[in-house]
């Protein structure tokens, strides 16, 4: 016999309650995952000031810490570049090697040129050129979140920082 | 999932019909090829030692290790030179890790040559390459915890992996994530292997990875029985 004390079915009840369930289970799964995604990061500014432009000369290598990412400050022909020294393999750091005049990657031998052309893989692109620009001070400042390795674009504002004359 | 619920809350009830989880994986009989060491080569029963192992040595090293970038590398130091037995702790755990994949490879290769994936026991065989899943995402992410070289470049390498898997990674095939929300970010919780990084290796390799590993290991032992796999085909 069914229960005569209410008006609702019992399937109805069992749906409903079961609906809910899986409503709030949903909700819940939502709520968890979406607060694993960090909204804030404390992770240090990706812009770094490197001093003036007359600071570096051609031949020399100069490495600087922006952010997450080793930075490595090239004069070459053109102007001045700024390498992230992130290899496009997975990620470790190429180290410069001033006798082959290239960048060594010590995870998986991927060797690139001062340009950050790949000579050797597993790379399978060429290294990555931040953003370099004079900031209001005078001075230069590399943005290592702004990058840029296409062969074309990288020579072009603000990923090369054309010598004054 | 209903008789597996069952098996646990109403062990009792279901005890005679031998779907038990917490009792014998051995029936009543048993056949006698199936006592002999070369059937197994105790190497299913070895990897699920070594899991017990790494849970007593493991929630000991909680006690003396904090996964705080400034302090892991310390207190891994402080296991190997201050504390009383720390390093035998320490390596008791970690050649337990080890020997615990190389016991379910092997597992599984001997399960392969006996032909034991076959049915009826086609599905352990699928619990088991979970468990395996499981076991090496366990080594993956206590591979972090002492912050070391190593392990920060490791995990580095590992974490680019995971960029590169399709639809979900912002360089696979198919991506429709941007580098800022893809899947390698939300296991780092950043950009790159930091502060969240370690600590959320650390809640899943103590906690998250272990209970759904026990999980499937109750799981698989209980198939084992269900599937008939150690009965005697005649009575002894």
């Amino acid at each position: 016999m069914a229960c005569q004390c209410g008006k609702i079915d019992r399937r109805v009840l069992v749906k409903a309650g079961l609906s809910s369930l899986a409503v709030a289970g949903c909700a819940g799964l939502y709520t968890g995952m979406r607060s694993l995604y960090p909204t804030v990061l404390y992770e240090p500014s990706p812009i770094i000031e490197i001093g003036p432009s007359d600071a570096f000369v051609p031949g020399e290598v100069k490495s600087f810490q922006a952010g997450n990412k080793k930075i490595s400050v090239i004069r070459g022909e053109q102007g001045l570049y700024a390498l992230v020294r992130n290899c496009t393999h997975m990620g470790c750091i190429p180290n410069y090697d001033p006798q082959s005049l290239s960048f060594l990657c010590p995870c998986h031998g991927s060797i690139f040129t001062m340009e950050g052309d790949v000579v050797k893989g597993p790379a399978p692109a060429p290294l990555f050129r931040a953003e370099i620009a004079v900031n209001a001070k005078g001075l230069l400042e590399v943005n290592a979140a702004v990058i840029e390795n296409d062969p074309q674009r990288r020579l072009t504002k603000p990923f090369l920082y054309q010598m004054p004359a | 999932m209903q008789t597996l619920l069952n098996s646990i809350l109403r062990p009792a009830a279901v005890r005679r019909k031998g779907y038990n989880a917490l009792l014998h994986i051995h029936p009543r009989t048993v056949d006698r090829q199936s006592l002999r060491f070369t059937r197994t080569f105790c190497m299913g029963g070895l990897a699920f030692l070594m899991f017990l192992v790494l849970t007593v040595s493991g929630v000991l090293l909680m006690f003396l290790y904090v996964p705080e970038t400034e302090r892991a590398y310390r207190d891994m130091k402080d296991l190997a030179y201050v504390v009383p037995f720390g390093r035998f702790m320490r390596n008791i755990h970690r050649w337990s890790a080890h020997a615990m994949v190389v016991f379910v490879v092997a597992h599984m290769v001997r399960v392969f040559y006996h032909k034991a994936y076959k049915p009826p026991r086609e599905f352990n065989w699928v619990v088991g390459v979970a468990c395996l899943i499981l076991t090496l995402l366990l080594s993956f992410t206590g591979y972090l915890l002492p912050w070391d070289q190593l392990a920060y470049w490791a995990i580095t390498v590992g974490t680019n992996m995971i960029s590169y898997a399709p639809i979900i990674g912002s360089k696979g095939p198919l991506s429709m994530v941007a580098a800022d929300s893809d899947l390698k970010f939300i296991v780092l919780g950043g950009h790159a292997v930091g502060q969240n990084a370690l600590l959320r290796f650390y809640v899943l390799h103590v906690v998250a990875l272990p209970l759904l590993l026990l999980v499937f290991i109750m799981f698989h032992f209980w198939r084992i029985r269900k599937d008939n796999q150690l009965k005697a085909k005649r009575p002894l």
